[in-house]
C-alpha cells in the first residue's frame, strides 16, 4: 500500500504515503472542495482549496493534486494523472445521454406553481430551453434521449438542483394537461427513506 | 474561534459569515457540473444552506494562502506565524492521535 487514510481522530484522518505519517481532512459543499494534509516527519504542509465540485467523486481532483504533490516531492513516479484520466472517462461514460423537451408537448403545462413546503416556482420557456425557476434555485429541464420526445419525466440539469436528479434520480413530471396541470417532483433514491414525491399545484 | 483560532493565526480574510465574503472584492464563485458534464458557476448564495448547518465544525471561508498559514502553525506544534502559541503542543499532539478505524482503502494503488 502506497497511500491510506485508514484512522480518524479528533477531526483528522490519519493514514500514511510511502511508510510518511499523514494527517489531514478534506471536505466540500455544492461547489467547493477543501483538503489540508500535513506531514509532521517531513515538515511538509499542503492546502488545496477549488471552486468546484463534481459528482460523484467530488473530491477526486482534490486528493489527485494532494497526492502528485507528494509524488514530485518525493520523486515517485506519476500514478495520479492515469488514475484522475479513468475516473474522468468512467463518469463520462456513465452520464445518461439527454435531450431538449419539446416546447410544444409542455405548453399546457407553463406557469406558476406552488406547494406548501417549497413555496412558489414557475415553469417556462426562456429561448425555447424549458426552464423550472424557484427564485433562489433554478434549472433547466432535459429528457433522457431514450424516452424519446413523448417523455414526460424530466431531468433537473443545472447545479446545484442536478444534484438530485444525479445523485438521487430525481425527475420532474407534468401531468393533468390544460385542465388540472399537475408538477410532480420524483426522488426515488431519496438516501433518508422510501421514494418521495412533491405535487405543485397551479396559483 | 475568531478569537482563538483565526486571529492569533492572521487569517485576516478567513470567515464562517457569507456576508463577508460576498462584501470582499475578490472571491472565487462556486462551480459544480452540469447534467452533460460541464461546470458551471453558481450563485454564491447557493451555498449558504449547505454551509450553515454545520459550522463552525466546517463551513469556513479562506484563503490558499491563509490555509497554509494554518498548516504552518499545526506543523510549528501550535505556534503561529507570528510566535502566538495558539495551542500547547500536547493538546494538538491528541487531535492527530489515531482514534478509531476509519476505512481500509488503498487509496492510491500501484
Amino acid at each position: 500500500m502506497a497511500a491510506s487514510m485508514s484512522h480518524y481522530g479528533l477531526g483528522w484522518l490519519s493514514g500514511e504515503y510511502r511508510g510518511l505519517r499523514v494527517i489531514s481532512h478534506a471536505g466540500g459543499t455544492a461547489g467547493f472542495t477543501a483538503l489540508v494534509a500535513f506531514l509532521p516527519d517531513a515538515d511538509l504542509g499542503i492546502a488545496v482549496l477549488s471552486n468546484a465540485s463534481a459528482l460523484p467523486d467530488a473530491l477526486a481532483f482534490t486528493l489527485a493534486v494532494h497526492f502528485r504533490l507528494l509524488e514530485l516531492l518525493f520523486d515517485q513516479p506519476a500514478g495520479m494523472d492515469a488514475q484522475l484520466s479513468a475516473l474522468v472517462e468512467a463518469r463520462a461514460a456513465a452520464r445518461p445521454r439527454l435531450a431538449y423537451v419539446d416546447p410544444v408537448a409542455v405548453a399546457s403545462y407553463l406557469g406558476r406553481y406552488t406547494h406548501p413546503t417549497f413555496g412558489e416556482m414557475t415553469i417556462s420557456l426562456r429561448d425555447n430551453r424549458l426552464v423550472l425557476d424557484a427564485g433562489k434555485l433554478a434549472s433547466e429541464l432535459r429528457r433522457r434521449a431514450v424516452d424519446g420526445p413523448s417523455a414526460s419525466a424530466y431531468l433537473l440539469h443545472d447545479p446545484p438542483l442536478s444534484f438530485y436528479s444525479e445523485a438521487y434520480g430525481a425527475t420532474v413530471s407534468f401531468t393533468g394537461g390544460i385542465g388540472e396541470p399537475r408538477v410532480t417532483l420524483t426522488i426515488p433514491r431519496n438516501p433518508a427513506g422510501p421514494e418521495q414525491t412533491y405535487v405543485f399545484e397551479p396559483g | 474561534m475568531q478569537e482563538r483560532i483565526l486571529s492569533p493565526i492572521g487569517m485576516k480574510r478567513s470567515t464562517f459569515d457569507p456576508a463577508r465574503v460576498r462584501a470582499d472584492d475578490d472571491y472565487a464563485l462556486p462551480h459544480a457540473a452540469d447534467l452533460s458534464g460541464d461546470l458551471r458557476p453558481m450563485a454564491l448564495e447557493a451555498e449558504h444552506d449547505v454551509l450553515a448547518p454545520v459550522r463552525p465544525a466546517g463551513g469556513l471561508w479562506s484563503t490558499t494562502r491563509e490555509m497554509a498559514r494554518f498548516v504552518q502553525t499545526e506543523l510549528a506544534g501550535g505556534i503561529a506565524p507570528s510566535g502566538t502559541r495558539v495551542v500547547s503542543a500536547e493538546n494538538l499532539a491528541v487531535t492527530g492521535r489515531r482514534g478509531w478505524r476509519f476505512l481500509i482503502s488503498t487509496v492510491v494503488r500501484r
